[in-house]
């Protein structure tokens, strides 16, 4: 009976055959987006060297290029991969499609989490270094310099694999919760959220720690002086509680607090809430 | 075995079901009939766990529906009237789809598949609704679901298709299995769909064998108007009336039906009436 209903949570020959649809599904539009990038990365790349050369030697070429370029890819496409992974849930026709299809709950909501957080990093990550190591060649052919070849296995891009796949679980999330522009109101939500936990975090700080701040080096609007304060930076605000005082133990606990949010509870809560969402969902 | 016990169902504010009773048995194709806006597609997503009942409860093969459980859904398919089907080809589709329900028929569906008449190379986007619908039909019948669900199937679908449709129907329906139709097109399911179920107002208020409509209901030809309550149901056709009255006891007469669904909602209460003491 428990092997029965273990089954009915997850069978892997249900799960696969998800993946094999999910995959082969969007294979057209995957094929020319990875066509558009990979053009936009040699374009970009010859371009910049271009403007290199014209300038005589008055710029040098940027080492991180392909590191940013990168960057933008998996970020930006990946939250909009993920904010439209459940679109045809909500449709009609497909969301009646989609929502019949023998399989569970669970594992409908897996195949599209694998799809849109490790399955687009590691794509991206292969397109860029792909892409990257033909437009090298291209640019040092012409050129006769270049950027340095994209290294995928860096620790700063393993370290920005992670944050995608901890941020792109609220845009999945997102997919399930909004039906049209889920993409622009997951934004829209995370950007309200922010300026919310900012207020509330100096608002906080302003009346738990007030006593441990040392006025003279930072004032809410402006100090003793009456000079506006700009310099928000860890180092300038950790200076003006002083070493050892509450203020400075309070904003490191705030640190560690905020670190084990991010990458221990953010991305398990909207898994959670998305799976619990998608079972949910009516058509 | 379709359970539905004391179950209400609403979108926001207008109420569609309340109290709602059904039973479905294995071994039947039922059709489901019912004016535009009855809910016959949202019972038939409530079935499918597509729905969520507000009270009551649905249960399909021993399953809560809305919970969607894996096992159930490898037993329901559910042809729905929107037509929508991947963009893929007919091959790759049933390569992704067919081994996700156990029993699926590869040697039927290749049979369908001829019979239909359709093309197997041809994306399915870009093929007509005609034979994106047959394509639909042909993979519902082929997964040999013990509840197949179909809603509106013959809308769309040319003649030749339609008689094929038809006999592919007859020919697959196993005993284990309850295929419910629901349908305005009542003329192309004519003998076919048997028991009927008339959905109005947001009841069942109709749920007979054909034979027993036949026995309770009698049906006759007249070359002038009946006077009015006389009997249960007269419309003018072509050379007379078609008139329905309460069996007398005598013999069966055939009952389309268009005739029958007619009767059944112009007089709700007097056919429940005769239909009530049936087993008396």
């Amino acid at each position: 009976m428990e092997a029965r209903m273990k089954k009915g949570f997850f069978s892997p020959k249900r799960f696969s055959q998800l993946l094999l649809r999910d995959f082969t599904s969007g294979y057209r539009a995957t094929l020319i987006s990875m066509a558009a990038i990979a053009g936009g990365v040699l374009l970009i790349a010859v371009l910049t060297a271009l403007g290199i050369a014209l300038s005589g030697g008055g710029q040098t070429p940027d080492a991180e290029l392909y590191f940013g370029l990168f960057t933008n890819v998996m970020f930006f496409g990946g939250f909009i991969v993920s904010s439209l992974a459940f679109k045809e849930a909500h449709q009609g026709g497909s969301g009646i499609f989609y929502m019949t299809i023998p399989s569970s709950t669970f594992e409908k909501f897996a195949s599209k989490l694998l799809v849109t957080s490790l399955g687009f990093a590691v794509g991206t990550l292969v397109l860029i270094t792909a892409t990257s190591a033909v437009s090298e060649g291209v640019v040092r052919l012409i050129f006769g310099f270049g950027f340095g070849f994209f290294n995928p296995f860096s620790r700063t891009v393993l370290e920005l694999v992670g944050i995608y796949l901890i941020m792109q679980s609220v845009f999945l999330m997102g997919s399930l919760w909004f039906k049209k522009l889920a993409f622009v109101k997951t934004a829209l939500w995370i950007a309200i959220f922010g300026v919310v936990t900012l207020i509330v975090a100096a608002a906080a700080v302003r009346i738990l720690m007030a006593d441990s701040i040392t006025w003279d080096g930072i004032h809410f609007g402006g100090n003793a002086s009456g000079e506006v304060f700009y310099n928000w930076s860890e180092e300038t605000v950790m200076k003006s509680f002083g070493p050892g005082t509450r203020g400075a133990q309070g904003l490191e606990a705030f640190k560690i607090a905020g670190k084990i949010l991010f990458i221990g509870v953010l991305a398990p809560v909207c898994w959670l809430a998305s799976y619990f969402r998608l079972g949910e969902i009516e058509v | 075995m379709i359970e539905i016990k004391d179950l209400s169902f609403s979108y926001r504010r207008e109420k569609l079901f309340s109290k709602l009773d059904l039973s479905l048995e294995p071994g039947n194709i039922y059709g489901l009939l019912g004016k535009n806006g009855a809910g016959k597609t949202t019972l038939l997503k409530l079935i499918c766990g597509l729905r969520f009942p507000k009270t009551g409860e649905c249960r399909v093969l021993g399953f809560t529906a809305a919970e969607r459980p894996a096992h159930l859904m490898e037993e329901i398919c559910f042809i729905s009237e929107d037509l929508y089907v991947p963009p893929i080809v007919p091959s790759l589709f049933e390569r992704i789809y067919a081994p996700l329900y156990p029993r699926f028929n590869h040697a039927a569906f290749q049979e369908y598949v001829r019979e239909f008449e359709l093309d197997y190379a041809k994306k399915l986007t870009e093929q007509s609704a005609g034979q994106r619908k047959k394509f639909l039909l042909a993979f519902g019948l082929a997964s040999t679901c013990r509840i197949l669900l179909m809603d509106e199937p013959t809308n769309g679908l040319d003649i030749p298709s339609k008689t094929q449709f038809r006999k592919l129907l007859a020919r697959s329906g196993a005993d284990d299995q309850i295929i419910l139709i629901s349908t305005h097109q009542v003329r192309d399911m004519e003998n076919l769909i048997d028991p009927i179920i008339i959905l109005d107002q947001g009841q069942i208020i109709f749920q007979e064998p054909m034979q027993e409509a036949s026995r309770r209901l009698s049906v006759s030809m007249e070359r002038e108007a009946p006077p009015e309550g006389s009997v249960l149901y007269a419309d003018k056709t072509l050379g007379g009336y078609v008139v329905v009255r309460e069996s007398g006891g005598g013999e069966e007469t055939n009952i389309d039906l268009e005739t029958l669904f007619n009767t059944v909602i112009g007089n709700r209460e007097k056919v429940g009436r005769i239909f009530k003491g049936k087993g008396a």
